[in-house]
């Protein structure tokens, strides 16, 4: 085993990737002080791109709806594609005509009182995170700190905290709003709960706190100084104790 | 949940998923039109064929691949690869055995733009299986699927693209 053999793997150990990486590779790794500074210098240069990318990204809120430049076709099966992509040009007026129509939806399900100050973005984010529930995780563990890892070499670093009665099983990456953030995945008697952290960039005009159904699944959301969290939980009693736990 | 909620539910994913659609397209092809020409085909393909999409799986690496495809195929049509060039012209030999004389934490001094900019010059077989990890959070064996390409392959790709954007960044000189 030589350095030149081995150091083609020190991508997949950096991002904790090693499930096709030979055993001697991994050891010869280990072992090696230049090899694991190759590995240093991979997870280095994973976090400096995807927090470039990432801050890219943030920047062109909400201006980076790229489909206001996708040419407009007109064959039939695009339809629905295509009127959303129309709508979003005008956002003003789509804005406009997404709170008539949520107060609308408010008054028939007499829900006045639960959304009469929702927040920019904040409904949307909470339809996201109740569309993406019961997903698979993408990195399974029960370790708290392993998760928190993995999280972290993904450039989206994520406290896990602990919920009464619910143990994290893993994590996976959701798309809200356009955009990626890390999903604590935790199980309890009850079932599953979905922890997503926001970055504050994003969260810049929700409320403190907000719940709501959205289909039938309980979401509520914790605006915090730093990160900010959706909850996707199995019932209202989880929802409200996880939200309890995670404001505190 | 009956047929048509679910088509309605992959018609949302799908939608939720252009701005990252856009990006991958773009990583595989020459400007930004030509993203976004490939764009607007991989939807109406998506759309077209969305009965073969398999409720509960990844919609965002089912949509990728399709993308991938159609400019597969129209790189073969045209029996060329893309026109652009890549500014990083430097061998794989020389990636691998030139020493890096500064310590790895001097990453976090470059600003994000200058990172970009140094990922724009790659060549596209290790840029965008960089940039699926890095900017799409996808893991290996995705991104694998996606480009159709063997997980060691990958994971080569990916070493070698941070390699050499390490490189360009050093050269162009420290913060």
């Amino acid at each position: 085993m030589n350095c030149d053999t081995a150091r083609i793997y020190a991508g997949a150990v950096a991002d904790g990737e090693v499930d096709g990486v030979p055993a001697l590779i991994l050891e010869h790794i280990r072992q090696c002080h230049d090899c694991s500074i190759e590995v240093q210098w991979q997870r280095e240069a994973h976090v400096a791109l995807a927090a470039a990318i990432a801050q890219r990204d943030l920047s062109r809120i909400p201006a980076a709806r790229p489909t206001h430049s996708l040419p407009s076709r007109t064959k039939p099966p695009l339809a629905e594609v295509v009127t959303a992509i129309v709508r979003r040009r005008s956002l003003t007026l789509a804005g406009v005509a997404a709170v008539v129509l949520l107060l609308i939806i408010a008054t028939v399900a007499g829900l006045p009182g639960r959304l009469a100050n929702p927040g920019t973005g904040a409904d949307a984010a909470m339809r996201d995170a109740a569309g993406a529930y019961g997903r698979p995780a993408a990195f399974t563990s029960t370790d708290p700190a392993a998760i928190s890892g993995w999280s972290a070499g993904r450039g989206m670093p994520a406290e896990v905290v602990a919920l009464p009665d619910e143990t994290v099983t893993g994590a996976r990456i959701s798309t809200v709003e356009g955009h990626q953030v890390m999903t604590i995945i935790y199980t309890g008697a009850r079932g599953t709960t979905e922890v997503s952290v926001v970055p504050a960039a994003m969260a810049g005009g929700w409320p403190t706190m907000e719940s709501k159904k959205v289909g039938n699944a309980p979401v509520g959301l914790v605006r915090r100084s730093g990160d900010s969290m959706l909850i996707v939980a199995p019932d209202d009693a989880g929802l409200h104790q996880a939200m309890t736990t995670l404001q505190a | 949940m009956d047929q048509e909620a679910a088509l309605g539910g992959i018609r949302d994913e799908i939608e939720a998923l252009q701005p990252n659609l856009i990006r991958f397209a773009r990583s595989l092809t020459a400007s930004q039109a030509d993203a976004e020409d490939l764009a607007q085909a991989t939807l109406e393909r998506a759309i077209r064929f969305e009965d073969s999409f398999e409720p509960g799986t990844n919609a965002k690496a089912w949509l990728f691949t399709i993308c991938r495809r159609l400019q597969q195929r129209s790189w073969r049509a045209q029996r060329t690869r893309p026109s652009v060039q890549s500014l990083a012209e430097v061998g794989d030999d020389d990636i691998l055995v030139s020493p890096l004389s500064v310590e790895p934490t001097v990453m976090r001094r470059f600003e994000g733009q200058a990172i970009l900019d140094a990922l724009a010059q790659l060549k596209p077989e290790h840029a965008v299986p960089v940039r699926l990890y890095a900017g799409e959070g996808m893991p290996y064996r995705q991104i694998a699927a996606v480009l159709d390409l063997p997980l060691g392959t990958v994971m080569s790709r990916i070493y070698r693209g941070r390699r050499m954007l390490v490189k360009l960044l050093l050269e162009a000189g420290l913060p």
